[in-house]
């Protein structure tokens, strides 16, 4: 999915070409969520949000694992092992580093089984790469809803030349083959910055230029729906009204514009993150992600693609684990969609 | 010799059976090799290979798959004659383009070659000495990279010579006569003829020749000639109809055609080869059967008489960088610290080869097989490592790591970290793309500290192994192939005392004594494991020889079994 | 609608330039050096250098980049001397690494993505638009959960191990299906079809979850909407009039995401599909080729991509104005 340009889950905001065609067809996607907003009030929708089911239960999965990574020292700490201690006697250095024993290793001592190939515990690497999946996509899709809302909002709310300008841009944002560019820019970004003395690597930079390649090609997704937002709401008799009161373009953005914005940014965010978890584990499955031996979903994944045939366990482990983390954000991004647009729950 | 294509490095080696020569001998099934089977003519043989050659051009190719498909297009100088009745033989060097192996004079600073009479291009044309001479300085070309450099090294008064096209006429190369060819070389090299084997020392007609792109219009003087090639998708080869046998020593002409299909994964591939279903029964693969699919198959008794376990002459080693790593003591811990047991698991397992115990791989004259100067526990020997540690008064080092950027290296990388960990010593790994990897390793501003490479001779010799690993003087900025940067004088002294010895058992001796005393007395490197590559071949694929020289399966007795 | 579709033409070509612009720009910021690849492993500097100079990378790179952009359109011949190789329009040069015509090799793997995406997209928008429809049809029922799982089920699982899961149970557990592979169609057409029945699958997988929410939102709006009561009330079958008046509805967002979705996998986008399956498409040798940091082949890579998005956009839009009346072209 991360292939896919309009990955961000939603379908309203895959749209490139909304300015091109008449509002008539950009409402289809946009009607939704401005209706709602202005009239009611957040509450309104976390009522709504903890009333459904299905949420809820996304929501304490995506906990669960928010919880995982967070304790991730803890609870590897309980199990005994740590994500880059290797168990010599878990696995038959003469047959290929495989586990000894059925399903991957998996003991009262490995929860999850023993990595093939080193004799890590699988658990614990586990844990410690959700820790970094949920950060790296987190901080990413924080910095790219901020640039997104930013270019949205000036190029919706100056019109005229900065609009172009700045539409030009998002369209070549979006024209780039982006997969392949984040495979290209990461090793720039990471030899640029992050080798010292014995190639000690950051692990604060490495993660660094990740997130903010991730973050570079996704912000023009959420500044062309906040656009198209501002737009439609330019026209509102609200807007209009402090506009003849001689409201300075401050006010307008940050009074009038920006609080009635929010149900379409919460959106894009709850909805980037899950992206960008997948997006962060389809690097280091590319190779260029994280670097060993810091533990990541997607170079486990990568990992097992050797090893699948003889050790299946090792290829399930992770894969449904980065499953149930994106399934448990995008049902709750949803979630949040719903809470905030009545209207899908209608009829 | 030069892998290019890593993916064999990674893979192979001699079954539990183990031990060098015997290792291929007794892995070896029946239906194989085995002359029993009435040698059959036609059909078509295919080859799967998981990306193109590197080169099929003479003078550029650098991989042993290259020039293994090469030979069946072009003849050099001298080759390296198998017989289809002892498919598991010792290699012997003969006469291939030239009618014997040479004659050196002047100290073995000139040689003299003779051209086979008969030997004719696909044209009908005869091949001739200046063919030859014309190839040969086709390698100094720098438009035409790739290759190994030996005629460059070697060849006197080639300072600025830059190929035929550009600089005409190379003197230190002459040509009396259209049958006879001689080198006049800068130093002494008693084993040139060994050299001459490699496809450098090819023929090229000027006529054909085509340049950067000769690789698709290679013309032919062996028994098969190019019918297409489509890069990175197929290279079909047929027969050549001016080729005869009787002015060949070393290859027959059995199948129609060969047929080169590339492009798809070597897992893919190994499933194919393991299935032997229609067209993979007539199929070979010369990417070794590689990491995780190793041991299932070596273990597989279903592929056993399909198997070839071909003990290559080459060591997979761990250069340690003696400028950065400069006390002795930390470099012997290093050595004692590896647990190859580990490393040799992520390789592949039992089946990857022999936990190396000297630098010199088993089958190489003169080695010392009962050396091992930091005992014979794969395991290693924490508490040695730990009290020179503590003799060098070195705690808390950290060290870089350069490895491949493959799954499995990755994995040998993780072996290497953790065994140096115990004794306080902290890895860096720097994971460096398969292609650039030893061009990078070879550029010595990198300074890495630990540096994992394989080498497999270019020819069996251990001349071609110690100086070109491990002699001070040829370290340069870079392509550099000294990766420890040793200088050691009395080390360097005795490569050119043994270089220059005319009797050849006794320069093997001094040979197997100076890889030891180096291992002792440098450390400037960990020899991890001795490399055997593994193939698999289709069922109906018979006539094939395992040639423990380019570590491949000889096509040159190929034929398809009706 | 002339004048539209040649301003559209034009602002494309201004993406696709900006594009192969940076994409120049990214490659010369690659910590790699290709001559360093190309040069073997006895490498010595003056062969570097001389190298660098038949590469034609010792030129400034604005002059390689006019070089470049020339070729294109006029032809070029790349390198000197004897081994000058002769580059017709269109040119997108002679690749670093193995010496191949750039344009002939794009030609040459653009079936295995045209199949990839022709087989894909047809399936996943045919697919995705009927689950979405039934989903509406039968809001709240077992159809519409399973439609609505099913979809964030796809679009939550990575394909790189959905394409695991599928080669380890039908390829080498039941043996149903040979190993995903490219054979050309007109080669062998049941090798074609076999072969890319899982990349299919996966991608089907992953895609269809955007129109079936698409349709499911749009039919749920459709369904409230007075003029379909009134339809209703006019005796019309529910069903019918929801199919109408959904599909009229929900077209235009469907050919929106369609046109991209098969524009980009047309250019090579499926990156990840194409290695998690060994398909010899464009995705692969892009991957490839920034690996080897072959720049000829980089640029011609991003550029095929962003044609065929920027295309497909315009593309799009034309369409637009076909299905939709209401679409005027400013």
């Amino acid at each position: 999915m991360t292939q896919q340009p309009h990955s961000t889950g939603t379908t309203g905001d895959s749209t490139v070409l909304e300015a091109e065609v008449t509002t008539a067809t950009a409402d289809t996607e946009t009607t939704a969520a401005k209706e709602i907003v202005g009239r009611s009030p957040a509450r309104m929708a976390f009522l709504r949000l903890r009333r459904d089911r299905a949420s809820v239960v996304a929501l304490t999965v995506a906990l669960l694992f928010v919880l995982a990574a967070v304790l991730s020292p803890v609870l590897s700490g309980i199990e005994g092992w740590g994500p880059a201690t290797p168990d010599l006697h878990g696995i038959d250095p003469d047959k290929g580093n495989f586990p000894i024993g059925a399903f991957g290793g998996i003991s009262g001592s490995h929860w999850l089984g023993i990595e093939p190939g080193t004799g890590y515990d699988v658990f614990s690497r586990l844990v410690y790469g959700l820790r970094t999946s949920l950060m790296v996509a987190l901080i990413a899709a924080l910095l790219s809803t901020l640039l997104g809302v930013v270019v949205g909002l000036a190029s919706g709310y100056f019109g005229g030349k900065v609009d172009a300008a700045l539409n030009w841009v998002m369209n070549i944002m979006l024209a780039f083959p982006q997969l392949l560019f984040i495979i290209a820019l990461t090793p720039v970004l990471t030899s640029a910055f992050s080798t010292n003395a014995h190639g000690g690597t950051s692990e604060t930079l490495q993660l660094g230029s990740i997130i903010v390649i991730i973050a570079l090609f996704a912000w023009a997704y959420t500044a062309r729906l906040v656009r198209g937002q501002v737009l439609s709401l330019r026209e509102r008799e609200f807007v209009d009204a402090a506009r003849i009161m001689g409201a300075g373009w401050k006010h307008m953005l940050f009074k009038q514009l920006l609080p009635n914005l929010w149900a379409p940014i919460l959106i894009s965010f709850a909805l980037a993150v899950p992206t960008n978890i997948a997006t962060e584990a389809a690097l280091s499955y590319l190779g260029v992600g994280v670097v060993p031996p810091n533990p990541d979903l997607g170079s486990m994944l990568d990992a097992a693609t050797q090893y699948y045939l003889y050790d299946p366990t090792y290829m399930v482990v992770p894969g449904v684990a980065l499953l149930l983390v994106v399934l448990s954000l995008n049902l709750l991004g949803d979630g949040v969609r719903d809470a905030l647009d009545p209207r899908a729950n209608r009829a | 010799m030069m892998r290019n294509k890593r993916a064999m490095a990674l893979t192979a080696i001699a079954i539990s059976v183990a031990m060098g020569a015997t290792a291929c001998g007794g892995s070896k099934g029946g239906s194989a090799g085995s002359s029993s089977d009435q040698v059959t003519k036609g059909g078509t043989l295919v080859y799967y290979a998981p990306s193109d050659f590197d080169h099929i051009d003479p003078q550029r190719t650098y991989t042993t798959q290259g020039q293994n498909i090469g030979r069946e297009i072009y003849r050099s100088l001298t080759g390296w004659s198998q017989s289809a009745s002892d498919p598991t033989g010792a290699p012997k060097l003969v006469g291939d383009l030239a009618t014997d192996t040479g004659t050196p004079s002047n100290g073995a600073k000139t040689w003299t070659f003779h051209i086979r009479p008969g030997v004719k291009w696909q044209d009908g044309t005869t091949v001739t000495s200046q063919d030859v001479k014309y190839g040969v300085e086709r390698s100094f070309d720098p438009d035409l990279s790739g290759g190994p450099q030996y005629a460059s090294q070697w060849l006197a008064n080639d300072k600025g010579y830059k190929g035929p096209t550009k600089s005409g006429d190379l003197a230190s190369i002459q040509t009396p006569d259209a049958s006879t060819i001689v080198f006049q070389l800068s130093q002494p090299v008693s084993d040139f003829n060994e050299t001459t084997a490699m496809e450098t020392f090819s023929a090229v007609p000027k006529a054909h020749d085509t340049g950067v792109t000769y690789d698709t219009s290679v013309y032919s003087d062996g028994p098969y000639e190019i019918k297409s090639y489509t890069k990175n998708k197929e290279l079909i080869l047929v027969r050549n109809p001016q080729w005869t046998k009787a002015v060949d020593p070393l290859r027959d002409q059995n199948v129609d055609e060969i047929d080169v299909k590339m492009g798809q994964d070597q897992a893919a591939i190994d499933q194919l080869m393991k299935a032997d279903v229609g067209e993979a029964q007539n199929a070979i693969i010369e990417d070794p059967i590689a990491g995780t699919d190793l041991t299932p198959f070596s273990q597989d008794p279903t592929l056993k008489s399909r198997w070839h376990a071909i003990a290559a002459p080459g060591t997979n080693y761990l250069a340690i960088n003696t400028t950065t790593v400069k006390s002795l003591q930390v470099r012997q811990a290093i050595e004692y610290a590896i647990n190859k047991q580990t490393v040799r698991g992520a390789f592949g397992g039992s089946a990857y080869g022999q936990y190396a115990t000297v630098f010199l791989p088993p089958g190489t004259d003169g080695r010392q097989a009962s050396a091992a100067p930091y005992g014979t526990n794969p395991t290693g020997d924490v508490a040695k490592a730990k009290a020179l540690m503590q003799q060098a008064g070195a705690s808390n080092l950290t060290m870089s790591l350069a490895v491949e950027a493959t799954p499995t290296q990755e994995k040998v990388a993780d072996a290497i970290r953790d065994s140096l960990a115990q004794i306080g010593i902290t890895v860096n790994i720097q994971k460096i793309d398969r292609g650039s990897y030893f061009n990078n390793i070879g550029n010595t501003s990198n300074k890495y500290d630990l540096i994992w490479a394989d080498w497999i001779a270019d020819w069996p010799n251990a001349s071609t192994i110690l100086p070109p690993l491990f002699d001070g003087r040829q370290i340069i900025p870079q392509g550099n192939q000294v990766f420890s940067q040793l200088q050691d004088k009395a080390a360097e002294a005795a490569m050119d005392k043994a270089a220059a010895e005319p009797d050849a058992a006794t320069a093997n001796q001094e040979w197997g004594a100076l890889d030891v005393q180096m291992l002792q007395n440098d450390a400037a490197a960990v020899p991890l494991v001795y490399m055997t590559f593994n193939e698999l071949q289709g069922s109906k694929v018979g006539g094939l020889t395992d040639d423990t020289v380019l570590a491949e399966m000889n096509l040159a007795h190929v034929y398809i079994k009706k | 609608m002339t004048r539209y579709l040649i301003r559209r033409l034009l602002s494309a070509f201004t993406v696709i330039a900006v594009v192969s612009l940076v994409t120049f720009l990214i490659f010369f910021a690659l910590p790699s050096d290709p001559a360093v690849l190309a040069c073997g492993k006895a490498c010595t500097p003056d062969r570097i250098a001389a190298i660098h100079h038949s590469l034609g990378l010792d030129k400034n790179i604005f002059v390689q980049y006019a070089d470049y952009v020339t070729g294109f359109f006029a032809g070029r011949t790349i390198g000197d001397g004897a081994n000058a190789i002769h580059c017709a329009a269109p040119c997108l040069g002679i690749s670093f690494h193995d010496d191949s015509n750039v344009w002939d090799t794009i030609w040459g793997r653009f079936p295995a993505d045209l199949s990839l995406a022709l087989g894909a997209a047809v399936v996943f928008m045919v697919v995705g638009v009927a689950l979405g429809l039934a989903a509406a049809v039968r809001k709240g029922k077992l159809v519409d959960k399973f439609a609505v799982g099913l979809a964030l089920f796809g679009i939550s699982t990575p394909i790189y191990f959905s394409a695991l899961v599928l080669q380890f149970f039908f390829v080498d557990k039941w043996q149903w299906l040979p190993a995903p592979n490219y054979t050309p169609i007109t080669q062998d057409p049941a090798g074609w079809f076999q072969g890319l029945i899982l990349p299919w699958a996966a991608l089907v997988l992953g895609s269809m979850a955007y129109y079936t929410r698409l349709t499911r939102s749009t039919a749920l709006d459709v369904m409230g909407e007075d003029y379909v009561r009134t339809a209703r009330a006019k005796g019309l079958s529910r069903g019918k009039v929801i199919l109408k008046h959904t599909l009229r509805s929900a077209i235009t967002p469907i050919v929106t995401i369609f046109g991209m979705d098969f524009g980009a996998l047309i250019g090579g986008s499926a990156i990840i599909t194409e290695t998690a399956f060994g398909i010899p498409g464009i995705g692969q040798l892009a991957v490839q080729s920034v690996l080897n940091v072959d720049l000829p082949v980089i640029m011609a890579t991003s550029l095929f991509a962003a044609t065929a998005v920027v295309l497909a956009n315009v593309l799009v839009d034309v369409v637009y104005g076909i299905i939709d009346p209401r679409v005027r072209y400013a």
